[in-house]
């Protein structure tokens, strides 16, 4: 320690100033940033994978209209591009967030919070274009942004004519409750990908059929016992929280585990 | 040896990467505040899993407790501990700038410009991907990096990996200015024992995940002592490792306080270069 030159000691006292950390909230954004990676590119990357999907489905469609007559593939594109995105996130862009310090705990509660918004914002974002598209060209006309095929949902073949809110926010959680099997693979991939061996794989294959009939079995007791006008939704946001509560505390046992 | 006023803290832990890999067990130590420690031992003895189980990378613990600064690891603030190590996840991807904007954002007590200093001094730029240095550059950077955040711990698992002579000579300049600016704790491994012996206040050594010894260097070098004399004599001695014979003549490091006052044998100091090797199992030789 004498072979150096000393500077000049600054007065500082560690441990106090940890003690007064301990009193901090996390750092909101610096870790939605760390998720996002580089220009949080993690985030937006399903939307350029969307708007690349519904340009060329556009061209494809102006070239030959009688190709499309119900809906194209820029939904399930998108769809599946946020899915990726997510997978992602929890592999990369956490192990990230950890790294640079941030809480476990914390990245969790974020990533958790952000990528089931994610998975909604897709659904409500693509339902809302398709509104716009919808208006814009008409009913008739060639829908590149569709989510689903006419006549399956809608009265006759007819468009729904229900408010928007109603609409976009009952099928939206209608079409989560079809990703329940998805969000339990993705606690697969996350325990698989991150290195947490099998022991967290098999639970995590476990869960898919457990959460899917768990996920059903409420919906049907809960419309049962719910009265009102909007017992559909009321039942169906009923079962979906309780069962992304389920899976997310199986995902923190894995994620909590999971090294960096 | 365990106090009130360590900074982190391990007791009896015990970490195995599934059956047959055990990477600590039992191991019971605390850092001080403001010291700058060395840990040292062989290839796999456990430094760089102790330095993730501090920095909270590695939760898998079997058994035990690790705080910092009284507080589970695990719950321990943002910031708290910076680990410099030779992997670090999905950085290559982030330009330095970017790491460092990063890191601003966790460690309070960051400072960019001695970030910019320590970089430039190294001769790496900002606008360089982590991916696109070599692999001392690289360590240089995280270093840099490391140094700069003025985490309250800072773990540096062997920061000097491929970087050359004058490089790793400002490395160990730049740890003393920062100790002498800012002081912290620092843990450092590293296998380059010699060069870096004279920054160590303190030295841990490992030994296939337990812990051989812990105490100040000078303290644990004058304890031990290079004994040199006849076969027969040094061979009664309770050495360290088996006597290295030469000829009629043998010598081996033992316990100052093992040896015989009435000894002819020839005693000399030990460094602690000789001693780690000395108090660790040699890979494959059961102790």
């Amino acid at each position: 320690m004498n072979t150096h030159e000393q500077p000049e000691r600054v007065q500082t006292d560690i441990s106090a100033t940890a003690t007064a950390r301990r009193r901090g909230r996390p750092h909101i954004f610096a870790i939605l940033a760390a998720l996002g990676g580089r220009y949080g590119w993690r985030w937006w990357m399903p939307l350029v994978v969307w708007s690349v999907a519904a340009t060329v489905s556009r061209l494809q469609a102006n070239a030959d209209p009688s190709m499309f007559p119900f809906l194209t593939s820029a939904y399930e594109t998108f769809t599946i591009a946020s899915l990726v995105a997510v997978l992602i996130i929890w592999i990369s862009g956490s192990r990230l967030a950890i790294s640079f310090g941030h809480r476990r705990g914390h990245v969790f509660a974020l990533t958790s919070i952000m990528t089931v918004g994610m998975l909604v914002g897709t659904q409500l974002l693509a339902e809302i274009a398709d509104q716009i598209e919808h208006a814009a060209v008409g009913r008739s006309a060639v829908r590149v942004l569709a989510t689903r095929v006419p006549g399956a949902f809608e009265d006759g073949g007819e468009p729904v004519t229900s408010p928007l809110f109603n609409d976009v926010l009952f099928w939206t959680l209608a079409d989560l409750s079809s990703l329940m099997p998805i969000a339990a693979a993705f606690v697969v991939m996350v325990c698989w990908q991150l290195r947490w061996s099998w022991r967290g794989l098999l639970p995590g294959l476990l869960l898919i059929p457990v959460a899917f009939f768990a996920h059903m079995y409420l919906w049907l007791v809960v419309q049962d016992l719910a009265r009102g006008p909007r017992q559909d939704l009321v039942a169906e946001g009923l079962a979906l929280g309780v069962t992304v509560s389920v899976l997310l505390a199986l995902a923190w046992l894995a994620f909590g585990r999971t090294p960096v | 040896m365990t106090s009130d006023t360590a900074a982190v803290r391990l007791a009896g832990v015990d970490l195995s990467y599934g059956k047959g890999t055990t990477a600590l067990t039992g191991v019971t130590v605390d850092f001080q505040d403001e010291t700058i420690v060395g840990l040292i031992g062989r290839n796999g003895a456990g430094k760089s899993s102790l330095m993730r189980v501090v920095a909270a990378r590695e939760p898998r613990i079997q058994r035990g407790r690790v705080t910092v600064f009284g507080v589970s690891v695990l719950k321990s603030p943002a910031g708290t501990v910076h680990l410099c190590g030779e992997k670090w996840p999905s950085s290559r991807e982030l330009r330095l700038c970017d790491l460092m904007r990063h890191l601003r954002r966790v460690h309070d007590r960051f400072d960019e410009p001695r970030a910019v200093e320590l970089l430039t001094a190294f001769g790496i730029t900002l606008r360089r991907y982590a991916a696109s240095l070599s692999r001392g550059q690289r360590s240089a950077a995280y270093a840099s990096l490391a140094l700069a955040s003025r985490a309250s711990i800072t773990l540096l698992d062997e920061p000097q990996l491929g970087m050359d002579a004058p490089s790793r000579a400002l490395l160990y300049q730049a740890i003393v200015e920062e100790q002498a600016l800012l002081p912290r704790t620092m843990v450092m491994s590293t296998h380059l024992i010699n060069e870096t012996a004279g920054l160590f206040e303190r030295v841990v050594v490992l030994d296939r995940g337990r812990v051989a010894a812990d105490a100040p260097v000078d303290e644990l070098c004058a304890s031990y002592v290079r004994v040199e004399g006849q076969f027969e004599v040094v061979s009664q001695l309770p050495t360290l490792q088996p006597p290295e014979r030469l000829g009629t003549t043998a010598r081996a490091i033992v316990k100052r306080d093992k040896v015989p006052a009435s000894t002819n044998a020839h005693l000399s100091a030990v460094s602690l270069q000789e001693l780690s090797s000395a108090l660790t199992t040699t890979p494959g030789r059961q102790s």
